[in-house]
């Protein structure tokens, strides 16, 4: 059975978007109010958010705003941010097999956090109609969207909003979205590794390049570092493909 | 060449290069899957990349913070084992920074 995209799965999954309404919405406003404080106009800001749909790269992008070298610092970041887009679609490939090119690439667009854990759970119940992913992508689009335009908007009125923590959102995303990766003893190497080479980059060489070096050095740290998968069935059947 | 955000040309040449960037880690994975063996050790580089990013944007913060963002990181940590919700575990964290914030002052 090769995969689908019906109309009824779409609203089904753009049902499911907007009931994430709350948080993207929330998340769309952090990243509106810090735009505006950077100088982006409310248009200029919703159709950041439209085209590059992306928030966490978006808010390490502002960092950059002033910066010098902006446009390589702007795209670094987005890289950095995304890279674990790489490997959602390196794992959405087989689920979505059979599906002409023309409604698979530009359903890739929509991918952000949310759908692609609900790509993963419909494909773990047997079910492969790529529409739902599609839906939950533009559905999460409209709160965040919305969020932007709020944010941009309304942001002057809240003050100084390092003493409303907002400075604090992406790292306390991140180490939320870090515990929900976290799966054992042999996540420490990669974590540990990328933070230090991260915290030694940013002293000495600044811009967003930690979150690169740092992410590649841990990453293959991990990859060449011996497995302590010997622990019996921690990693499931697939360390005897081997 | 140096390109001025603030300008209207500057902003959409900016916000496209993001917009590209942004499409092309989407399908990047996607894409290769059809041409790339999967080897152990490619899986496990794949499998370990999204922590090392995490911890390589957390660590400089980290380094950089003080008692309050550390206060942050733990109310963060247990909201999310809590309720399993990463976007409430954020904000938890940034109302535990802002309230220390408030108390001890930056």
């Amino acid at each position: 059975m090769s995969a689908t995209f019906t109309a009824a799965g779409f609203r089904r999954g753009f049902l499911e978007g907007l009931a994430l309404l709350p948080g993207m919405v929330a998340f769309g406003v952090v990243f509106g109010v810090l735009a505006g404080q950077v100088g982006i106009s409310i248009l200029g800001a919703a159709s950041m958010s439209v085209f590059v749909y992306a928030g966490t790269a978006q808010l390490l992008a502002l960092h950059a705003w002033g910066a010098p070298d902006v446009l390589v610092a702007v795209v670094v970041a987005v890289v950095a941010m995304n890279s674990r887009y790489v490997l959602f679609g390196a794992a959405m490939q087989p689920w979505m097999r059979g599906l002409s090119p023309w409604i698979a690439y530009p359903s890739m667009f929509l991918m952000v956090d949310a759908n692609w854990a609900t790509a993963m759970q419909e494909r773990d119940q047997g079910r492969r109609d790529v529409a739902v992913f599609a839906g939950v992508g533009l559905g999460c689009m409209v709160g965040w969207v919305a969020g932007t335009v709020a944010g941009t908007g309304f942001g002057q009125l809240l003050g100084d909003t390092k003493r409303l923590g907002l400075d604090f959102f992406l790292p306390a995303f991140f180490l939320s979205l870090a515990c929900g990766f976290w799966k054992g003893r042999g996540d420490v190497l990669p974590f540990v590794v990328g933070g230090l080479v991260a915290i030694v980059v940013d002293r000495f060489v600044g811009g967003s390049w930690h979150v690169l070096a740092g992410g590649l050095a841990g990453s293959l740290a991990a990859a060449f570092a011996p497995r302590p998968a010997a622990k019996a069935g921690a990693d499931g059947p697939k360390q005897g493909e081997a | 060449m140096s390109f001025d955000p603030s300008t209207t040309s500057g902003f959409v040449i900016i916000v496209s290069a993001m917009a590209v960037a942004a499409y092309l880690t989407r399908i990047a994975g996607f894409f290769l899957m059809r041409f790339v063996v999967v080897t152990p050790r490619v899986e496990a580089w794949l499998k370990a990349l999204p922590l090392a990013i995490m911890g390589s944007i957390l660590g400089p913060i980290a380094a950089h913070g003080g008692p309050a963002e550390y206060a942050a990181f733990a109310a963060t940590a247990a909201v999310y084992l809590w309720r399993r919700s990463d976007i409430l575990a954020a904000f938890a964290g940034m109302a535990v920074v802002a309230a220390s914030r408030a108390v001890f002052g930056t």
